[in-house]
């Protein structure tokens, strides 16, 4: 199989990784769209490195997280209400749950783009060593810092969601 | 609200795609054009080198005209420079080759583009602030070289008044002019890559928290 079809195929298979990142990072649909194509691109250009010795789906979740973290292209005064209200849809019946989520958003979207890097790994189930090897820092260091974000997030979506008396 | 209460829908809800790609619009998007800032710079550095053939060219043919000898003496040595510039151009498009597609972590990533970029803009800011005085003393010196291959009262030529006069009036010009170059380079190397380098640093240094500063916090 050529090596572009075979890419196309493992990127194909993967590509929720790279929406995940595109969802997290950028505030309008055109941006994840620019975002998604650039990840492409810089995936593409770094497949010679790929050995094979991790996971394609780690592989790609650092090249992903890089280059959202690096890129800057287009990009506007952000506020969590934008995030939000252009995060993908929701139900349109009051739902506590989807309340939540809503609050958890705006929360997120306050965070730094490392931290969201943090954040996203961390609901991909990846053990702290796994998240300080992408990141470059210590498990020690992701545990801190793990803790004082969702302390953070605790605090920022509360400011988000009253739940019903 | 925790956020692992809320850890399986996040994960579900991030998943949603903007806009959906078959395997046919990712082999459309792997025929774009890449717009990371090192791939920006890379263009930016292909375009210099292709300046630095250019004016190759066109200093060897100088060089090799029938000018008189400071024309030939003038364009020579800057076809020198030009042949270096260009070359250090290439080797610096390769180095980004190199360095830059291999995924690194994500600090290392940071730390590699933020060395790239402040190298070349500390490469570009003295470029831009010595070309003038470059320019300027090295065609006078010519000047004198040349007088005094034409003339014999070269010595008192030299150290004449008006000589001195000259010497003084283009030291007064580039000291004059260095301070808005100097402004100038600095606003306008701000403006391309210098926002961008203060976020990277910024992000440099939040991954280099002291865990200690980070867990009295």
């Amino acid at each position: 199989m050529p090596e572009s079809a075979e890419f196309i195929a493992l990127l194909s298979q993967h590509r929720n990784i790279i929406h995940k990142v595109c969802n997290l990072y950028m505030d309008n649909s055109e941006q994840r769209e620019d975002l998604f194509q650039e990840i492409t691109l810089q995936a593409w250009k770094s497949y010679p490195h790929f050995k094979g010795d991790a996971r394609f789906s780690t592989w790609l979740y650092r090249v992903a997280l890089n280059t959202a973290i690096t890129y800057f292209k287009k990009e506007q005064r952000r506020s969590a209400v934008v995030l939000a209200t252009n995060f993908p849809e929701t139900s349109d019946t009051p739902d506590p749950v989807q309340e939540q989520l809503m609050a958890m958003y705006k929360a997120i979207a306050t965070l730094s783009k490392i931290d969201k890097a943090l954040v996203m790994l961390y609901l991909e189930d990846y053990s702290y060593q796994e998240i300080g090897d992408m990141l470059g820092i210590t498990a020690n260091n992701v545990a801190v810092k793990m803790n004082r974000v969702k302390s953070r997030l605790k605090e920022e979506s509360k400011k988000h969601y009253e739940p019903a008396q | 609200m925790e956020l692992d209460d809320l850890k399986q829908q996040l994960k579900q809800k991030l998943s949603q795609p903007a806009t959906e790609y078959s395997e046919t619009d990712i082999a459309l998007l792997l025929k774009g054009q890449a717009q990371s800032v090192l791939d920006k710079l890379k263009r930016s550095l292909w375009l210099e080198i292709i300046f630095s053939i250019v004016f190759t060219i066109a200093f060897i043919a100088v060089a090799l005209s029938k000018a008189g000898f400071v024309m030939r003496a003038y364009f020579g040595s800057f076809l020198i420079i030009t042949v270096g510039f260009g070359l250090f151009q290439y080797y610096l498009v390769k180095y980004i080759d190199k360095t830059a597609t291999a995924p690194l972590p994500v600090k290392e990533n940071l730390s590699v583009i933020n060395a790239i970029l402040s190298r070349y803009v500390k490469r570009v800011y003295w470029l831009s602030m010595l070309l003038l005085p470059l320019c300027l003393f090295y065609s006078l010196w010519l000047h004198q070289i040349e007088y005094s291959r034409l003339h014999a009262d070269v010595a008192e030529r030299i150290f004449s008044p008006k000589t001195t006069t000259v010497w003084l009036k283009a030291l007064a010009a580039v000291a004059l002019l260095s301070i808005p170059q100097h402004f100038f380079t600095r606003w306008y190397l701000h403006k391309l890559y210098g926002v961008y380098l203060q976020k990277l640093r910024g992000y440099i240094q939040e991954l280099q928290q002291p865990e200690e500063k980070v867990a009295g916090l």
